[in-house]
C-alpha cells in the first residue's frame, strides 16, 4: 500500500514541477535555519563526556567572608573556584578514585632555534590524574606519574599543534623544550582534543581553545606561575608569591572521580568534616556550604550555554513554523485543484481515511526532499557561523553529527505534517458527487 | 432597448475558429419580455454576454437604450451595467460569505449611494421578492429558490431598465421555477425590459415573445425551416447501424 | 468604501484569511523581537565610551627574562618605554596601564563611600602611570588629573594609605550620589583600602563593556602598573597618524629591552574582538529578519493569489453588477489590509508573549512599544505591497466569467 501511495505521490509531484519545487524550497529553507540553530544549541548543551559525566564531580568549598556572599545575585552559591590551601588540603584525601586540581596560565616557550622568537603558550597546570579522568587521548607517550608530580619534575605534555610547531609533528618524547627558560622533558603528545564546551574550566567562557602545554601543579610555587583565568579574593594580601598561595584567593578548579554513589557519599562526608575542622581552626568562617556537582549539574549552574544560543534555537524553530504555515496555502491550492480526481477516486471506493493518508504521504515525500536539501544547506550556514564565531580556530565548532541529522529529518517530517494536515483534511472531505458532473 | 445589427463574436484558438454569433441582428423594444431559445451551442449565452456588455463583439453594431456601445471604455461599460442592467444567473452567483442584505447591497455600493438610501432600496427589493424575514441569512441557509429570489432582488435593487436572465430556473424544481417566472412577470409589468435565455419550452411559452437561435444566428420561422435532425433521404453514417 | 461587508465576509470565512493573519502575527513577533535583540547588541557596541577610540593603540609586553622580576628594574624599563613611545613622531601621548579597557580582561574590587553602610559597589579599576587622562582622551568635568607627586606613590597593594583616584561620572553618582565628590573618600568594606577622589571624567569604560550592571563604572588609580609577567601601554596617535605610528611601536619598545614578547593592536581591533560574538549575532539576526519578511511576503502573495483564483466567479459577478477594475483592485487591497491588520493585532499579544519567554529563558532585553508599533507599520506596508500583484490579477478577471458554467 505504501509503495502505491509513494508512486502516486511521485507522479503528483512530477506533474506540477514548479509548484513542487516551491514546496521543497519552502521546507528546505525552514529546515536549514532550524537545524542550524538546533545544532549550535546542541553543541553547547550536550554532554561533553558521556559515560563519565556522572562520575566526575566539581568541588566547591565556601571560604568567603561572612560579611557578604561571593555572588550577590545568587547569595547561596559558594565561590566557583578553590584556593591553593584548600586544594593542597583536599588533595591529601585518598577517597576519590582519581582527582585533579588545575588552572590555566600563559608560559613562554623558547624555541630551539635562536631565530624564532619566544612565544606564549596556553598551559594547563595540573596533576597527572587529569588525563585519565577526562580521557585525554595521546599520540605519543603519556602523562607524568605521581612520583614525578611529588618530585616537582620539569616535565611537560605537548599539544599536537605545539608539537608540530616545535618538532615537525615527530615523536618528541624525551626531547627537551625550554619553558620560561628552563629545560622541560617531553613525556607525551596529546592528540587533537578540544571538548566543547570546555567543561573542566568554564571560567572566561566555555568555548575557549584547549591548552597547548600541560605541566605539573607542583611547579607552581617555584616557578611562580600565575593564573591566566579569574582570580577573586575578598581579603587583600601583600608580600611575595608564597603569601599569595597562602591567601584566600580562589583561582583553581578541582575535579574528583567518584565511580559509585557510595564513594560520592563518603567524599561528601569527608568534605563536611574537613570544613568543620577548618572552622574550628578559625580559617573558614562561613557556614558549611560545600558543593559536589557532576558534569551536567556544573554546566547548568555555570550557565555554560549562552542565552543567545537558547534565543536562536527558539527563533529557528519559529522560523520553520512560519515556513510550514506558508506552505499550507500552496498545498490547499494544489490539493483542491485536484478535487475532480479525488471525487472520482472516492466514487470508485476510496475511503476518507485513505484519501487523507494519500495526501499526507505526498506531503511527507515533499518534506523529506526538502529536509535533504535543507540539511545540505545547513552545512553551508554552519560553516558561515563557524567563520563568524571562531575565527582561526583549529577545529570546526559547529558540525552536523548523526544526532543532528536525525533532528533535521524529524524537523522536516514535523513541518510536513504542520503544512499538510489541514489541506489533506480539506481534500478528503470532498463529496464524490460534487465534481463528477463538471468537465 | 436592444438594437443589434449584424453583430458577430468569434472565438479563436490555435486550431479552431468558432463563430459564436454570426451576423446577429435582433431588436428588443423597451418594456418587452423576450425568451431566447435554442439548443446548447447555439450562442444564447454569448448573445446575453454581448447584450449585457459582459463581453465585447467583433463585428456589427449594438445600440443599448439608444446608445452606441461598441467603443466604450471598460469604465463606461461598468457604469452602464451598474445603472441600466440587472443580471440573473443560472447558478445564482451569490457571494457565500455575505448575508442577504449585503448581497443585495453589492450593486448599490458601486454606485456610491448613501447608507440610508441603500437600506431603504434593499428593503424594498427584498420585500418585492418576499424574503424580508431572511435579511440576515447566508446563502447556505437558503433553498435554491430562495437564493434565486435574492439574486432577483439584487438585480432589481438599482431599478435597472433591462433585466438579463441566463437560464434563471435551470437549477430549480418546477414549483420554484414558476415562482421565479411570476416574479419576472411582475417586474416586467412594472415597465422593465426582460430578456430571458432558456431551453425550457414551457417556460419560454409564457413569455409574450420568443426568439430562436441556432449556430449563432437568429432563426426566423417565417422564412427558414431548420433542417430536420433526421432526414430519411440522407444515409446515416453511424457505423453501428450501417449495413 | 465597502468596509462593512468586507469585514463581515472576512469574519465569516475562516480558513484562508486566518492563515495569512496567523502567519503575519508570528512574523511580527519574531521580527520585532529580533530587531529588539539586534539593536540591544549593536547599541552596546556603538555606545560612546569617552575614549579617543580612533587614535588609541595598545601595546602588550611580556618579558621572558628573570631580570624583569625585579620591581626597581621594571620601574626603570617602564619609564624608558614611555619615553621611547612618547618620542616617536605622530605620538601625542602614552601611558602605562594595568589592563586594556574594553578588552574583557581587567580587575575589579568593591568600594563604598566612607561613612556610609551601603553595599560596596563593583569598582572596575585601572592602575595607571602618568599621562593617562591625556592618552585615553577622557574629558575631565570636575577636579583634576593626578599630580606628579601622586603618581610617584607606590600602590601595588591596597592596604594602608589613601591614594588618589579619578572616577567616571557614573561611578561618582553611584557611590557618592553626586557628580563632583572631589576630596571624598571611598573604601573597602573592611576599611583596609581606600582612595580619595581627585577628579571626575565625563565617561570612561571598564574592561567589560558587555556587563550591563557595571556599565560606565570605571576608576583610575595612580601607581606602577604591570608586573613581571605582563605590562600594557596605551599610545594615542595624533589625528590621522595612527597608521604611521602603528608599525613603529614594537621596535621602540624592543629597543629599550629586547627580551620581551610584544603585541601591538589598535583599540578598535581589540573592541571588535571583544564584541565579535555580539556583532556576529547581529549579522545573523539581520539575515533572519530579511529571510522571514521575504518568506512571509511570498506567503501573502501565494495565499492571496489562491484566494483570488477561488473567487473568480465572484469577481466576474461583481463586474457584471457594475464594478470597475479599479473597484475590484481596491476591494482586494482593502481586504488584504484588513486581514493583515487583524494578523498584526493578534501579533501584538504574540510579540509580547515571545519577548516574555525570551526574557525568562534567555535573558533577552525587554520590548518597548515604539519598536512594536514601528514593526507593525512596516509589516502592514509590506503586506500591502505583497498583495498588489494578486489584486491586479483579480482586477483583470473578465465580467464574462460570471456566466460561465465551468
Amino acid at each position: 500500500m505504501l509503495a502505491y501511495q509513494l508512486r502516486i505521490a511521485a507522479n503528483s509531484l512530477r506533474r506540477t514541477p514548479v509548484l513542487s519545487a516551491l514546496l521543497v524550497a519552502g521546507i528546505a529553507l525552514g529546515v536549514a535555519v532550524a537545524t542550524t540553530f538546533v545544532t549550535t544549541f546542541h553543541v553547547m548543551a550536550s554532554d561533553p563526556i558521556p559515560g563519565k559525566s556522572r562520575q566526575l564531580f566539581y568541588v566547591q568549598v565556601d571560604n568567603w567572608t561572612p560579611d557578604r556572599p561571593w555572588d550577590r545575585d545568587r547569595p547561596e552559591e559558594p565561590p566557583d573556584q578553590l584556593s591553593w590551601r584548600e586544594v593542597q588540603n583536599l588533595l591529601a584525601s585518598d577517597l576519590p578514585a582519581r582527582q585533579a586540581a588545575s588552572f590555566k596560565a600563559n608560559l613562554t616557550v623558547h624555541p630551539e632555534s635562536r631565530e624564532e622568537r619566544p612565544f606564549r603558550a596556553l598551559t594547563r597546570v595540573t596533576r597527572p590524574d587529569f588525563f585519565e579522568m577526562f580521557e585525554v587521548p595521546f599520540l605519543y607517550g603519556g602523562p607524568w606519574d605521581a612520583a614525578a608530580e611529588a618530585a616537582r619534575s620539569p616535565v611537560v605534555v605537548l599539544g599536537e599543534a605545539t608539537n608540530r610547531r616545535l618538532f615537525g609533528g615527530d615523536d618528541s618524547v624525551g626531547r627537551t623544550v625550554r619553558i620560561e627558560d628552563r629545560p622541560f622533558t617531553v613525556l607525551g603528545v596529546v592528540a587533537p582534543w578540544a571538548p566543547r564546551p570546555k567543561f573542566y574550566d568554564v571560567t572566561n567562557g566555555a568555548l575557549q581553545d584547549p591548552e597547548e602545554l600541560y605541566v605539573p601543579l607542583s611547579l607552581t610555587l617555584e616557578m611562580e606561575i600565575r593564573s591566566a583565568g579569574n582570580t577573586s579574593n575578598w581579603k587583600p594580601w601583600d608580600g611575595e608569591f608564597a603569601d599569595f598561595l597562602e591567601s584566600e584567593s580562589v583561582w583553581l578548579q578541582m575535579w574528583v572521580e567518584l565511580p559509585t554513589a557510595q564513594a560520592r557519599q563518603e567524599y561528601e562526608d569527608f568534605l563536611a568534616a574537613y570544613v568543620h575542622e577548618q572552622q574550628q581552626v578559625g580559617r573558614l568562617t562561613r557556614p558549611v556550604n560545600n558543593r559536589l556537582r557532576d558534569v551536567r549539574e556544573w554546566m547548568t549552574v555555570s550557565e555554560v550555554v549562552p542565552p543567545e544560543a537558547k534565543t536562536m534555537l527558539i527563533i529557528g524553530l519559529l522560523f520553520l513554523l512560519v515556513c510550514s504555515i506558508n506552505l499550507i496555502g500552496i498545498l490547499l491550492g494544489k490539493f483542491l485543484g485536484r478535487a475532480p480526481e479525488v471525487g472520482v477516486r472516492r466514487a470508485l471506493g476510496a475511503s476518507r481515511g485513505s484519501v487523507f493518508a494519500q495526501h499526507l504521504v505526498e506531503c511527507e515525500v515533499v518534506a523529506l526532499l526538502g529536509g535533504a536539501v535543507g540539511l545540505a544547506l545547513s552545512t553551508v550556514t554552519l560553516r558561515v557561523l563557524n567563520r563568524l564565531f571562531t575565527e582561526g580556530a583549529e577545529r570546526e565548532l559547529f558540525t552536523l553529527d548523526l544526532t543532528m541529522l536525525g533532528a533535521g529529518v524529524a524537523l522536516a517530517l514535523a513541518a510536513g505534517i504542520v503544512a499538510g494536515a489541514y489541506p489533506a483534511w480539506r481534500i478528503c472531505r470532498v463529496a464524490p458527487a460534487t465534481y463528477l458532473k463538471q468537465q | 432597448m436592444i438594437d443589434m445589427d449584424g453583430v458577430s463574436k468569434i472565438y479563436r484558438t490555435e486550431h479552431v475558429e468558432t463563430h459564436a454569433l454570426s451576423t446577429f441582428t435582433v431588436s428588443v423594444e423597451s418594456g418587452e419580455f423576450v425568451a431566447v431559445m435554442g439548443p446548447s451551442g447555439s450562442g444564447k449565452t454569448t448573445f446575453l454576454n454581448v447584450a449585457g456588455l459582459l463581453d465585447v463583439f467583433d463585428g456589427g453594431s449594438y445600440r443599448l437604450d439608444g446608445e452606441d456601445v461598441s467603443r466604450l471604455s471598460d469604465r463606461a461599460m461598468s457604469r452602464i451595467r451598474n445603472e441600466k442592467i440587472g443580471f440573473i444567473f443560472q447558478s445564482f452567483n451569490l457571494i457565500p460569505d455575505l448575508d442577504v442584505f449585503d448581497n443585495v447591497d453589492v450593486p448599490l455600493r458601486y454606485r456610491g449611494v448613501g447608507a440610508r438610501e441603500r437600506k431603504s432600496l434593499i428593503e424594498e427589493a427584498v420585500a418585492t421578492v418576499g424574503l424580508s424575514s431572511r435579511l440576515k441569512h447566508r446563502p447556505a441557509q437558503l433553498s435554491g429558490g430562495q437564493q434565486q429570489r435574492v439574486a432577483v432582488a439584487r438585480a432589481i435593487v438599482g431599478k435597472p431598465k433591462l433585466i438579463l436572465a441566463d437560464e434563471p430556473t435551470g437549477n430549480l424544481d418546477s414549483a420554484m421555477a414558476t415562482e421565479i417566472l411570476t416574479l419576472l412577470e411582475e417586474i416586467n409589468a412594472a415597465g422593465t425590459t426582460v430578456v430571458m435565455v432558456t431551453h425550457d419550452p414551457e417556460l419560454a411559452a409564457r413569455a409574450p415573445r420568443q426568439i430562436h437561435m441556432l449556430d449563432g444566428r437568429l432563426m426566423d420561422f417565417s422564412r427558414d425551416v431548420p433542417a430536420p435532425l433526421f432526414d430519411p433521404s440522407r444515409p446515416r453514417l453511424d457505423p453501428v447501424l450501417s449495413v | 468604501m465597502e468596509l462593512g461587508p468586507i469585514f463581515r465576509a472576512v469574519m465569516h470565512q475562516k480558513g484562508r484569511f486566518w492563515l495569512v493573519a496567523l502567519e503575519v502575527a508570528i512574523t511580527l513577533a519574531i521580527v520585532v523581537n529580533c530587531v529588539n535583540l539586534a539593536l540591544d547588541l549593536r547599541g552596546k557596541y556603538d555606545r560612546p565610551t569617552g575614549l579617543a577610540e580612533e587614535e588609541l593603540i595598545t601595546v602588550q609586553v611580556e618579558p621572558y627574562t628573570e631580570e624583569l622580576a625585579d620591581e626597581d628594574y621594571r620601574d626603570v624599563v617602564r619609564e624608558r618605554d614611555l619615553e621611547a613611545l612618547r618620542a616617536l613622531p605622530g605620538v601625542e601621548a602614552a601611558t602605562a596601564i594595568s589592563a586594556i579597557p574594553l578588552s574583557g580582561g581587567g580587575s575589579a574590587t568593591g568600594r563604598r563611600a566612607r561613612g556610609t553602610e551601603d553595599e560596596p559597589s563593583t569598582t572596575p579599576y585601572f592602575v595607571v602611570s602618568s599621562g593617562a587622562v591625556e592618552t585615553l582622551g577622557v574629558e575631565l568635568v570636575a577636579g583634576r588629573d593626578f599630580t606628579a607627586a601622586e603618581l610617584a606613590m607606590r600602590t601595588e597593594d591596597f592596604e594602608g594609605e589613601t591614594t588618589p583616584a579619578v572616577v567616571s561620572r557614573a561611578y561618582a553618582e553611584k557611590v557618592f550620589g553626586r557628580p563632583d565628590p572631589i576630596g571624598m573618600v571611598m573604601e573597602s568594606s573592611e576599611a583596609d583600602s581606600s582612595e580619595y577622589v581627585v577628579g571626575v571624567v565625563d565617561r570612561m569604560p571598564n574592561s567589560w563593556p558587555d556587563y550591563e550592571e557595571a556599565a560606565e563604572l570605571s576608576v583610575l588609580m595612580s601607581g606602577r602598573p604591570g608586573d613581571h609577567r605582563r605590562a600594557y601601554y596605551m599610545v594615542r596617535a595624533e589625528p590621522g597618524a595612527l597608521d604611521a605610528v602603528f608599525p613603529m611601536l614594537d621596535e621602540a619598545v624592543l629597543g629599550v629591552e629586547p627580551r620581551r614578547i610584544v603585541e601591538v593592536r589598535t583599540l578598535l581591533d581589540q573592541k571588535r574582538e571583544t564584541f565579535a560574538a555580539n556583532l556576529a549575532l547581529v549579522k545573523i539576526l539581520s539575515a533572519i529578519i530579511a529571510l522571514l519578511v521575504f518568506v512571509t511576503g511570498l506567503g501573502v502573495v501565494g495565499l492571496t493569489s489562491f484566494s483570488v483564483t477561488q473567487r473568480r466567479r465572484q469577481i466576474g459577478t461583481r463586474r457584471a453588477l457594475g464594478a470597475t477594475q479599479g473597484a475590484i483592485l481596491r476591494y482586494f487591497l482593502v481586504e488584504n489590509w484588513l486581514v493583515i491588520g487583524l494578523g498584526l493585532a493578534l501579533g501584538v499579544g504574540l510579540t509580547y508573549g515571545l519577548n516574555y519567554a525570551l526574557a525568562e529563558a534567555a535573558a533577552a532585553p525587554k520590548l518597548g512599544w515604539e519598536l512594536l508599533a514601528g514593526g507593525a507599520v512596516v509589516l502592514w506596508a509590506a503586506g500591502l505591497a505583497a498583495a498588489l500583484w494578486p489584486a491586479l490579477r483579480a482586477a483583470r478577471v473578465a465580467p464574462v466569467v460570471a456566466t460561465r458554467t465551468v
